[in-house]
């Protein structure tokens, strides 16, 4: 092992980092979407957005990736879409569709009295569900949404197969160059650890924090009891 | 404050309380879950000004029958009239009016006070003001502390709900329903979720605002205090009115012996004021 390599993998952590944090941010928007258009009112909308979320969550991430980059490559070329997009794209896809199934189930959780005490005080839906129904949501999402942020940390890898420079991608050449695969591949796993367990732990604490401020597992357990 | 933007509350407010004015009217309302058959043909009709409560055993319909008034259930079939104006007539004519807009003249309270759990008690109350009639924020405000003040409640203002006890809880739910200075508010069992002890503190301030002419519908099982503050008793039991009149005649002499019958069952647990 040579200190070289540690600047070589931390090049391609950082393309990793930003591969992941693009595609977290975007997910939240498109899961979010998806979320409120599958407990539409309207059928067709709900429909159509159950549809698609069970469609992209039963295709492969992998396949996505290799569709957008083979498939569809030589019909975009003369856009240059960078690779890098390329990945954040097909990525956004595959974790929103479950994400997205992680926020409609937050939204489920909140009674429909809740909803029923807004539309008597005059509210509209959508502004019920933004100013009263998704805020109460968003706590109890908190712990999916680190498990997906985990999930999306670790299946950026698989973007080192359309020649993206993540750090995953990095160590193989690495390996190509080094002949030392069990060392590489040992560092590459420190790396994905060193990012991934902070972080954990952080997002616990969050949680217990919010929970604290707005008690409401506190509310629910008052509410059981009578 | 710089925020000179005063929109007035869109309704005319309860200060012309003409006493025999019908304000709310359903005739012949069903509704049907399903195959179950909740309501099966209820007149009523509500004067400005009068305080009604019904009573019944659970499952009689009473929660459905408030909840028609405000659509937040949606009849079967039926005709609803507000201030004269027809509502609805199911199933041919449903509601084409606006329902927020009517529903915002109504108020609600529900048994388990549905606060909103996010938000600080002040914030449940003055939201609605904000969002639905476009009040600055001083103005909601200044009106919510008035209201807090008024049922004792200030010190609680900037409390989350889950931080305050039942007997709170309810009596904010209730300034949250007064903000929006209602033509008429509908209690949905507003103190069977509560322990004993806080019943009171509830009924009490809603004695208060009876003798203040506010125009009421409480679905209760609290007999002495619809003794004391309604000025009209609804029996109901299995989807239909058995009987109705006012609250001295339904209790002294009833002209069914179901009513009797209901009342002695229902007499059994209570609270007196």
């Amino acid at each position: 092992m040579q200190w070289s390599w540690l600047h070589i993998l931390w090049v391609g952590l950082q393309v990793t980092l930003r591969l992941s944090l693009y595609t977290i941010g975007f997910s939240v928007v498109v899961a979010a979407a998806f979320a409120v258009a599958s407990i539409s009112r309207w059928r067709l909308v709900r429909w159509t957005a159950r549809f698609v979320v069970d469609l992209l969550r039963s295709i492969p991430i992998l396949a996505l990736l290799i569709f957008a980059y083979y498939g569809l490559g030589k019909y975009i070329a003369s856009w240059h879409v960078d690779p890098f997009w390329m990945a954040v794209g097909a990525l956004t896809l595959g974790e929103a569709a479950f994400l997205s199934e992680i926020f409609r189930a937050g939204l489920e959780a909140i009674p429909r009295t809740q909803w029923e005490a807004a539309e008597s005080l005059g509210f509209r839906r959508t502004s019920a569900l933004a100013r009263i129904i998704a805020p109460q949501a968003v706590l109890p999402s908190i712990p999916g949404l680190v498990n997906m942020s985990i999930f999306t940390f670790k299946d950026s890898s698989l973007a080192s197969v359309i020649a993206v420079p993540e750090v995953t991608q990095v160590a193989n050449q690495l390996v190509s160059e080094t002949f030392k695969p069990l060392q590489v591949y040992l560092l590459l796993a420190g790396f994905y650890l060193v990012v991934i367990l902070p972080f954990t732990a952080l997002a616990g604490l969050a949680e217990k924090a919010v929970t604290r401020y707005y008690g409401l597992h506190v509310d629910k357990a008052s509410i059981a009891r009578n | 404050m710089g925020d000179a933007r005063t929109v007035e509350a869109g309704s005319p407010g309860t200060s012309a309380a003409r006493p025999d004015a019908v304000l709310l009217e359903v005739q012949a309302l069903e509704k049907a879950f399903g195959a179950t058959r909740v309501l099966e043909g209820v007149d009523f009709r509500l004067a400005e000004g009068e305080k009604v409560c019904v009573v019944g055993p659970s499952g009689s319909g009473k929660t459905t029958l408030i909840r028609c008034f405000n659509l937040l259930i949606e009849p079967s079939r039926g005709k609803l009239f507000f201030r004269g104006e027809l509502v609805g007539d199911w199933p041919d004519r449903p509601a084409t009016i606006n329902l927020r807009r009517y529903r915002r003249r109504i108020g609600m309270v529900f048994q388990h006070f549905e606060l909103f759990p996010h938000l600080t008690a002040l914030d449940n109350i003055t939201l609605a003001p904000r969002r639905i009639l476009g009040h600055s924020r001083a103005e909601a405000r200044a009106n919510a502390m008035q209201l807090l003040e008024r049922i004792g409640l200030t010190h609680v203002a900037n409390a989350h709900p889950h931080r305050l006890s039942g007997g709170q809880k309810q009596r904010i739910a209730i300034a949250r329903a007064l903000a929006m200075n209602p033509e008429l508010i509908l209690f949905d069992e507003p103190t069977s979720a509560l322990d004993p002890e806080m019943v009171g503190e509830v009924l009490r301030l809603m004695a208060e605002l009876a003798r203040e002419g506010t125009t009421m519908v409480i679905v209760t099982h609290e007999l002495g205090f619809a003794r004391q503050v309604a000025d009209r008793l609804v029996v109901m039991e299995a989807g239909r009115i058995v009987e109705q009149g006012p609250t001295a005649r339904m209790f002294e002499a009833p002209e069914r012996q179901r009513t009797r019958d209901i009342l002695q069952l229902e007499a059994s647990w209570g609270y007196r004021l």
